[in-house]
């Protein structure tokens, strides 16, 4: 076990390069570059820049090196600017740098502001709302699919298919502006649609602070878990469909056990446990949903700040967070095979 | 040791199945029919155009003054034959305009016609052709002719002065009522078929075809034959309904608004508007069956949240063709921040929507099958390097992906659309390409495979011949599934102010106007046509796969 799952962690190896190669090409595919940005954008005059500190600003961050040279040095760990590692030619003043080394750079038009630090501080509230998303997507929707397959035919479980069908086909956005709509401020009231906490919220005081923060939750998670929960209850449905009609089942029942003890102890187990996969699937679903749902509500996640960072031209941060989001994914996908590994002894780890 | 299962050859039969078959094809019909449907100039119009009469009249002396110049030679350089040819060519339109729009019994149209032929002996005549200096003969002729114009445009003028009383008097009389003084008189035209670009012509005239081979199976000489012979009509139309002299199809509505365009009979579309006609004075106007969207004369609400800000109200104008200002059918879905018709946005953002999903779900089947074979049937670098792009690009959340690129895609100067559609393609043809390698893989060693190899066939006939078609099923059914996820995506990635540019609409780009709680109706008609549209092709895409499993399991 211990030799396949490492086996399986270097197979990870080409996938993180493969990543880091995507994203630096995506940068520099993006309009125009740091230096435009940082000296006022397309729009300012030249003469009013410093052409001197202009240049200075190109050379440091090797604007105008060639590609590899720009990829050796965004991978780290040795920086390669003129300040850089003495082994790239460089004054050796600040040798690392660079991914490998940690560094995720600074803001182009808040130099003070590290992303790294900004991306924990927004990761703090990305990372428990997608836990608590991942929780109620499998929570409810793994039942729901049993459910929906054990009473297929009935009354409710049409009315739930039905349901299930146009939670699915519903555009993540949409849902959310929806559910604003409905339940906010213009129209029930019943729930806070912006931000995260009140505005009067008292962090000296846990427990009402805890229920603001709740309450202002509620709306965001429900539009980010519904298309999710309808297309894992669904496929949860159908494998279970599909076992249902096994061999093993038949020859359970005809063993005489009970249709309950069937179900749990023969059904349900061979079931879902291939539907573990789809846990590390739905951690891409999730980020990329939380753009939508973090702009449509102004949450401060990492979603809102991509897209912030996509919209003011902030590309280090945009790099910075699809990087971090595939490096996520590829983590889920990694958990989600070795827990099914672990689960499952008929899955072999090569 | 069962038959091998083809791909479905026929849409399944269920009551769902054909629900969303039928819901697709509405939808698909309502956008390639949306400059039928929706359409700020009229389907016909029989009108005389005062604005392009006077125009044509007052640019004929200095036209003929052109002309008369084009034939000599001016310093020593000699006349070109092809810009005697476009002088020559601008006059006659003019001359083809006035004669349209006149009697032909009348004096003036006797005019008219003696003048057109006067400058067409004059091309024919012996020595016009040649670039050296005109004989005294022609020479004079051509004075005398352009002499001509400049009576011919005199005499225009002074017969306009009636038909601009006309079109005082049509201003304050009913519709249809048009009195024109004698030398003149309306002509006919079809400005929305005259603006209709040869790819619309083809889909209008394609879709019957294509719904009837998508409903009872394709039927293939009789659809290819079909086939050639709407592509040629597509072009004969567009060739012969090229718009008539005079009728300008642009803001045809405004001309006929302010009397320059007096019409005596005209047929809108059921529309009346144009996807990017504005309308400041109607921004954000509820759909206008609410009584909460029901205006005074002065543009005020009478009743709802914004009856007492009066502030920035102004009159509605009511333009030729569009229903009455409290009219129920004014705005069905309403109008948007720049008083947009909601509802002209929506049909023909369907045509953005729905062409970038149908072209990303061709774009993503052809490379997912091509790269899925191929790393089906080879087992060492290819299939290393598949597996290598498959992880890496499935290890991104792709509507993140997307965004990223089609942000980047149009400033290195690719279509905002076609972007949108490559892109999205791109992120999410490895799901295809691994159904078809697993597939493959598991087909390549049957019996059917063995024989073909062992009776001596190609390698690429043995894959295309013999396994492709038996991998291909799942392809199909993950190509319905794809429909509905470009259209998820390329709405949201709309929706972020990213993909269409505007004034260009779909139903995401729609779907932004509605910003605030309080403009939620908005979200009603756009909203609805994404869901069904997803919806129908997750059906179909449902119905196929039980379809499949069914044979397979025959």
């Amino acid at each position: 076990m211990a030799r396949a799952v490492l086996r399986r962690l270097a197979l990870l190896l080409p996938t993180l390069l493969g990543i880091t190669l995507l994203t630096f090409a995506l940068l520099h595919l993006l309009p125009g570059d740091g230096a435009a940005l940082r000296f006022g954008g397309e729009g300012a005059d030249p003469g009013a820049v410093d052409a001197a500190a202009f240049e200075r600003f190109r050379a440091e961050h090797l604007l105008d090196a060639p590609l590899w040279r720009q990829y050796l040095d965004y991978l780290g760990p040795f920086d390669l600017s003129p300040r850089g590692h003495t082994w790239f030619g460089g004054s050796g003043e600040q040798p690392w740098g660079g991914l490998l080394a940690g560094d995720l750079g600074h803001e182009l038009l808040r130099p003070s502001v590290g992303i790294a630090g900004e991306l924990a501080q927004r990761l703090a509230i990305t990372v428990p709302m997608s836990l608590a998303a991942a929780a109620l997507i499998f929570g409810i929707g793994w039942p729901l699919g049993v459910l929906l397959a054990v009473r297929r035919g009935s009354a409710l479980a049409r009315a739930l298919d039905a349901l299930l069908f146009t939670l699915y086909a519903l555009p993540t956005f949409w849902l959310a502006m929806a559910l604003q709509s409905l339940l906010g401020g213009g129209g029930l009231g019943w729930l806070p649609v912006v931000g995260l906490h009140g505005r009067d919220a008292d962090p000296s005081q846990p427990l009402s602070y805890a229920l603001d923060t709740l309450a202002h939750a509620v709306l965001p998670l429900a539009a980010l878990v519904a298309p999710s929960l309808a297309y894992v209850a669904r496929q949860a449905r159908s494998s279970v469909l599909e076992v249902l009609d096994a061999d093993f089942v038949l020859c359970a029942r005809a063993r005489g056990l009970s249709e309950r003890r069937v179900l749990w102890r023969h059904v349900v187990p061979n079931a879902l446990t291939p539907l573990v996969t789809l846990a590390g699937q739905t951690l891409p679903w999730l980020v990329g949903g939380w753009v939508v749902v973090e702009t449509v509500f102004e949450l401060p996640g990492m979603g809102k700040y991509a897209y912030d960072g996509l919209m003011r031209r902030e590309y280090g941060v945009v790099a910075a967070c699809v990087l971090l989001s595939a490096l996520l994914t590829a983590l889920g996908h990694l958990l989600s095979d070795l827990a099914q590994a672990w689960i499952d002894p008929r899955v072999r780890l090569d | 040791m069962t038959e091998p299962t083809h791909t479905a050859r026929r849409w399944p039969r269920t009551w769902g199945a054909r629900c969303a078959l039928w819901t697709l094809l509405a939808l698909v019909a309502s956008a390639v029919y949306a400059p039928f449907l929706a359409n700020g100039a009229p389907l016909y119009l029989r009108a005389f155009d005062l604005r392009a009469v006077r125009s044509a009249s007052a640019a004929l002396p200095a036209l003929a003054e052109e002309w008369r110049a084009s034939f000599a030679p001016v310093a020593s350089i000699p006349a070109e034959p092809i810009v005697r040819a476009a002088a020559r060519a601008s006059l006659e339109l003019r001359l083809e305009l006035l004669a349209r729009s006149l009697d032909p019994r009348s004096e003036l149209a006797a005019h008219v016609e003696r003048t057109a032929q006067a400058v067409d002996t004059l091309a024919h005549a012996p020595g016009a052709a040649q670039s050296q200096p005109l004989d005294p003969e022609l020479n004079a002729r051509l004075d005398a002719a352009v002499r001509e114009f400049d009576a011919l445009a005199q005499a225009v003028e002074a017969a306009l002065v009636g038909a601009a009383a006309a079109a005082n008097a049509a201003n304050t009389a009913e519709a249809g009522v048009l009195d024109l003084p004698a030398p003149w008189r309306t002509s006919e035209s079809w400005p929305l078929l005259a603006s209709l670009s040869f790819g619309s012509w083809w889909f209008a005239l394609l879709f019957p075809l294509a719904a009837w081979v998508a409903l009872c199976g394709m039927r293939t000489r009789a659809a290819s034959l079909a086939f050639a012979a709407l592509s040629l009509a597509a072009i004969a139309l567009t060739l012969g309904l090229r718009a008539p002299p005079g009728v300008a199809t642009r803001n045809l509505k405004l001309a006929i608004g302010a009397g320059e365009v007096l019409v005596e009979r005209a047929v809108f579309a059921p529309v009346p508007y144009g996807f990017e006609e504005t309308r400041l004075s109607e921004a954000l106007r509820p759909p206008t069956w609410l009584p909460s969207a029901e205006l005074d004369a002065q543009g005020r609400y009478v009743r709802g949240a914004r009856a007492g800000a009066a502030g920035a109200a102004r009159p509605v104008e009511v333009r030729a063709g569009e229903p009455s200002l409290n009219s129920w059918r004014r705005h069905l879905l309403g109008a948007d921040s720049l008083g947009r018709d909601v509802l002209a946005r929506v049909l023909w953002g369907g045509r953005v929507s729905l062409g970038v999903a149908f072209a990303a779900v061709l774009a993503l089947l052809a490379l997912g099958i091509v790269a899925g074979l191929l790393a089906g049937v080879s087992r060492g670098a290819f299939d290393a390097l598949f597996l290598f792009v498959a992880q890496t690009l499935q290890s991104f959340p792709s509507l993140f992906l997307i965004l990223v690129a089609v942000a980047a895609l149009p400033a290195h100067g690719v279509h905002p659309q076609a972007a949108t559609a490559l892109v999205i393609a791109a992120v999410s043809w490895t799901g295809v390409a691994r159904l078809v390698r697993a597939q493959v893989r598991a087909v390549r060693e049957r019996e059917w495979v063995l024989a073909a190899r062992a009776s001596g066939l190609s390698p690429a006939r043995v894959l295309f011949a013999h396994i492709a078609p038996n991998a291909l099923a799942p392809a199909l059914v993950s190509g319905a599934f794809a429909l509905g996820g470009a259209v998820l995506a390329e709405s949201a990635t709309s929706f972020l102010g990213f993909g269409v540019q505007p004034p260009v609409p779909s139903w995401g780009a729609v779907l932004r106007e509605s910003s605030a709680v309080e403009h939620a109706w908005i979200l009603l008609g756009p909203g609805l046509l994404v869901f069904a549209a997803v919806a129908s092709a997750n059906a179909l895409g449902d119905a196929l796969r039980e379809r499949l499993e069914l044979r397979e399991a025959a």
